[in-house]
């Protein structure tokens, strides 16, 4: 028998509900056997006693059968219970389905907006846990592995850096035995794969032998390195490729071990393969990984093991179970400061240490790496927008149960209790948000890779875009949005008096239900204000980042640099090849310039040599420095920068080797802070004799585009403080498109030397173009999120407002029967949703200006208090809200006042 | 009374017996004990407690539900009743005990013509 099934109604005939009543009911049904059997017997005639004796003889073993027969019982109540949760489970989600596809536009509405919402956070969790949360791939046992930082002082503030020389990994190896492992790796650097034409550059990482061994990564081909490999100063020419590179170039088969590859013009033998996902310690691309010390004779120069000059190695050392971290870097500390003392450098002395840090690159000792701020930055901006999907659909919800109050007091005068009640409007939420969830997985497939490659196109990504973290995180969000958004509702059904309901009709809105609304649409219009501004104010920044004066022309100067030193050209054949080549590019149609700089190079070299003013003390230069530069004349017209006093650099001084130099601004002020640069005396290089200051050039972009005023002093070509100093590269101005030009210089250059592998040709703003991700992550992410916000919030006012019109008809009707005019119901239509508008857009605004004190360090020459900004978020999000009350307030003049009247 | 005496009971026959006895409506327990042992004119004696087991664990495979009613003389007493699963339960075995007997009757009947 299957009862009619209300939902909500308890089975009221049932037997037994509660485990204690088992044990009285089979009492009970036992004794009424004895009972009716004795009666039965005495009627029959016998003795009463008799009658009882037989009674119980034929019933057998009275106490066992109670037992036996309760624990089967219980059992079957147990059973039944579980059933009659999944049923009534069932039938709330038959029951929440059925209800909500009769409301297709809310369903819609609901899913976008949630899926939306969990998207942006889904997308965000999966670049942030990338970045800062997850060690890198394939790596044993991370938490033991540290990466080594070096603090010194720099000026009068320490500097924390992660960049060392190799004696370095000598002395910590030799000295601090804390340490199960130490080893060194360098930056990915392009090296050239195979000779001439069918040349190609390839990511190159050099590492110790030990550093495969430290990090626990098996090849999944052939055999790690070894120290055998690694033996300083000449080590084997064997290499390991990535899983990427083995599949690409080498077939991807077993017969890879082994194959010669032509790497720098050295030839190297491959013995492994990296498993498939490794990038090394960083997300970076690498293809192939070199032993130190089979190219660290060409790569770092010859006795590159005992110099401290060369500073390229990063250092990660593996501190065993058991081992304080602390003693391992006291023990560093020690060895380093002892090194340093030898050293005798200004700026490293006896307060010189080791810092530990975890394996992951974005955490350093000097705090998150600015991709890593920008990324949690915008996690935290998703979750607003999270909170904002969260309040529309807690606002729609809300609304929905008010349409059915009368619903719902029938089904609890119908004996409906209560926490089913809740549970019913529960499950409605929990549908919507999984829903939600899957649109946002599906969204958050598609645009996660878009995110990660185009923003942050330098990091290698995990090859899976949604994982189990992401899942988990998906369904916690999913949980917490489905708590939120359905509580208010659920609270609200709970509190709903039967007896008022049933009287009331169903146009009446109690006043207390409203504010709530009213406070749903203010929360949303405030938190989209405070997204806007943010979005204001990152776009500005990254505008004023890109359009930042850098002293050179980014789009239309080259960048050209020749490996000719590595590839056995002597002094003469490179100054006749610079030579020709100026000539060569300069008839280039299109080239407009050609200059050489030597020492220091734009996104090249920087070489500190001496420098010198007499009667001056040297001043703390930010950035170290002054760095020497020697420039053909024309240089500064070649790169764009312009010469704020004084003059150029003549051809004839150039010929001369005239001794004249030019400062930049960062020279001039730390050096004459009081009086003009011009005309004073100036020692460079080597050279003991007075070079006079022609000239004060604007502050040239070194490595940086921001915070970057490095101080450079300028010298003509042959300078006699410059003697030996070869051409660094070649900058040239073209007046076009850079890209028909390039292959042009290329052709040109190659036939000076065709021996040379390559020529590599760069414009500056591809040069500069990684500086600007993080600054076009922060405002392209903060402006999507932004819109997103705004668009959810939008939709919110507009079902908001519908809902509004919808509920007053009758009150409308009765207005305009009495001659209000359509424009004064526009009017009441329009002061009811500005209303929640001009509410949200003062608080958004004040909190925007508070909350914004803690963005000042991610915008760049931009006030947090920009008041354009502010006005543009207002002025947005007021054309946001008219024209998503301009539907429902047209409707609301539609209404016929005798139709509404008469409907009552 | 001792057990020998007894037809002894084949397994499952006391849960087709009960079945029976459902089947012309809902009874309690101390109702379908007096039918059984009048109905097969005390041939057939099973201890009530075997009975009552059979009952409850018939209700736990959902073959017969109960509730509590008042028997002929106004006692509470838990009264059983088939469910449709049961009942289309009963006609299985009572098709299949039917064949079965049958099939025993006959070997038995021709015991006589030994077989060659």
């Amino acid at each position: 028998m299957r009862e009619v099934r209300i939902p909500g109604i308890r089975r009221v005939l049932r037997i037994s509900w509660s485990a204690s009543d088992v044990g009285r009911e089979v009492d009970e049904e036992i004794r009424f056997h004895l009972d009716a059997r004795t009666e039965e017997l005495v009627r029959l005639g016998a003795p009463t006693h008799d009658a009882r004796r037989r009674a119980l003889a034929e019933y057998g073993d009275v106490e066992e059968s109670k037992r036996e027969l309760a624990r089967l019982d219980r059992h079957r109540l147990g059973n039944e219970r579980q059933t009659e949760l999944l049923m009534s489970l069932r039938d709330d989600l038959r029951y929440a389905t059925r209800s909500l596809a009769r409301r297709p536009a809310l369903l819609l509405v609901t899913t976008i907006t949630l899926g939306l919402g969990i998207a942006a956070n889904a997308i965000m969790f999966g670049v942030v846990d990338q970045l800062l949360l997850r060690p890198p791939a394939h790596v044993t046992a991370p938490d033991g592995i540290k990466r080594i930082y070096y603090r010194d002082m720099d000026g009068a503030k320490a500097s924390i850096n992660p960049v060392t020389t190799y004696p370095v990994l000598t002395a910590l190896r030799a000295s601090a035995p804390a340490f199960s492992e130490l080893a060194a790796f360098s930056f990915p650097s392009d090296y050239s794969l195979g000779r001439g034409r069918e040349a190609q550059n390839v990511a190159v990482q050099l590492v110790s032998g030990n550093y495969f061994r430290l990090l626990g990564v098996r090849p999944v081909l052939g055999r790690g390195f070894t120290d055998d490999d690694d033996r300083v100063p000449d080590g084997e020419t064997v290499a390991i490729v990535s899983h990427g590179f083995w599949q690409r170039q080498l077939g991807g088969d077993a017969s890879a071990i082994g194959r010669t590859l032509l790497l720098q013009g050295k030839t190297f033998t491959v013995v492994g393969v990296t498993p498939r996902g490794f990038t090394g310690i960083d997300r970076q691309k690498i293809d192939v990984w070199l032993p130190i010390s089979s190219i660290a004779n060409e790569a770092l120069g010859p006795g590159w093991h005992n110099t401290t000059d060369n500073w390229w190695a990063q250092i990660v050392g593996r501190v065993p179970n058991g081992v304080a971290p602390e003693r391992a870097a006291a023990q560093a500390t020690a060895a380093y400061r002892g090194l340093v003392r030898e050293w005798k450098e200004s700026f490293r002395d006896s307060t010189s240490a080791v810092v530990l840090s975890p394996i992951i690159g974005t955490r350093t000792p000097n705090g998150i790496r600015r991709e890593g701020k920008v990324s949690l930055w915008l996690m935290g901006v998703s979750g607003i927008v999270l909170l904002i999907a969260c309040a529309n659909v807690a606002n729609l919800l809300v609304a929905r149960t008010l349409e059915r109050r009368r619903e719902i007091a029938v089904r609890m005068a119908l004996g409906v209790n209560r926490s089913r009640l809740v549970r019913m409007l529960l499950t409605e939420s929990a549908l919507l948000a999984i829903l939600g969830s899957a649109a946002a997985l599906s969204i958050a497939f598609g645009a996660s890779r878009l995110v990660q490659r185009t923003l942050l196109p330098n990091i290698v990504w995990s090859e899976s875009v949604l994982d189990a973290r992401v899942f988990t995180f998906t369904l916690g969000i999913t949980v917490l949005c489905m708590l939120l958004a359905g509580l208010a509702p659920a609270v609200q059904g709970m509190s709903t008096k039967v007896s008022e309901a049933l009287k009331a009709s169903s146009r009446q809105v109690a006043g207390g239900r409203g504010r709530l609304r009213f406070m749903l649409l203010l929360a949303q219009a405030a938190l989209s204000v405070i997204l806007l501004v943010g979005a204001g104010l990152s776009v500005r920044s990254l505008r004023n980042v890109v359009s930042r004066e850098v002293g050179i022309d980014r789009d239309h100067v080259l960048r050209v640099t020749m490996p000719l030193t590595r590839f056995g050209f002597d002094s003469l054949q490179i100054e006749e090849i610079y030579r020709r080549g100026v000539e060569r590019l300069g008839a280039i149609p299109g080239v407009t310039n050609v200059a050489v700089a030597r020492l220091t190079v734009p996104m090249g070299n920087a070489s500190a040599s001496q420098f010198s003013v007499p009667g001056v003390e040297r001043p703390t230069l930010s950035g170290g420095g002054p760095y020497n530069s020697a420039v053909t004349s024309g240089f500064f017209a070649t790169i764009g920068a312009a010469i704020i006093r004084g003059r150029d650099f003549t051809a004839a001084e150039e010929r001369t080797k005239a001794r004249v130099v030019i400062v930049n601004e960062a020279v001039a002020n730390a050096y004459w802070p009081t009086t003009s640069a011009l005309g004073q005396c100036a020692k460079f290089g080597g050279d003991s004799v007075c070079s006079e200051v022609i000239g004060v050039v604007r502050n040239v972009l070194q490595f940086s585009l921001i915070n970057d005023d490095r101080a450079i002093v300028y010298a003509p070509a042959h300078h006699p403080g410059t003697r030996g100093a070869r051409p660094g590269a070649m900058l040239v101005r073209v007046s076009g498109d850079p890209g028909a030009i390039i292959p042009v210089i290329r052709r040109e250059l190659q036939a000076l030397a065709p021996t040379m592998p390559f020529v590599q040709v760069k414009p500056y703003s591809e040069l500069v173009a990684p500086q600007l991700q993080v600054w076009r992550l922060g405002a392209t992410m903060f402006t999507v999120f932004g819109a997103i916000a705004l668009i959810i919030a939008a939709v919110g006012l507009y079902s908001a407002m519908a809902y509004w019109v919808s509920q007053r008809t009758h009150e409308i009707g009765i207005r305009m029967a009495l001659g209000a005019q359509r424009s004064d119901v526009v009017r009441l239509v329009a002061l009811q949703s500005s209303r929640a508008v001009v509410a949200g857009l003062m608080l958004g605004g004040v909190a925007a200006l508070v909350a914004s004190r803690w963005i000042t360090d991610m915008l760049y020459q931009t006030s947090p208090r920009d008041p354009a900004v502010y006005s543009i978020a207002a002025l947005v999000l007021t054309l946001a809200a008219a024209v998503a009350s301009i539907v429902p307030a047209r409707r609301s003049t539609a209404v016929d006042p005798i139709q509404a009247i008469r409907t009552e | 009374m001792k057990a020998e005496e007894d037809l002894g009971l084949v397994n499952g026959t006391l849960d087709l017996l009960v079945m029976r006895t459902l089947a012309w409506g809902p009874r309690h327990g101390f109702a379908i004990a007096r039918w059984i042992r009048t109905t097969s004119d005390e041939a057939i004696l099973v201890e009530d407690r075997a009975l009552y087991l059979a009952l409850h664990r018939l209700e736990e495979r959902r073959l017969v539900e109960s509730e509590w009613g008042l028997s002929e003389n106004n006692r509470r007493a838990r009264f059983y009743q088939l469910t449709r699963a049961g009942r289309k339960q009963l006609q299985a075995r009572e098709e299949h005990w039917t064949r079965y007997v049958e099939a025993v009757f006959k070997i038995l009947r021709s015991a006589d013509s030994r077989p060659a």
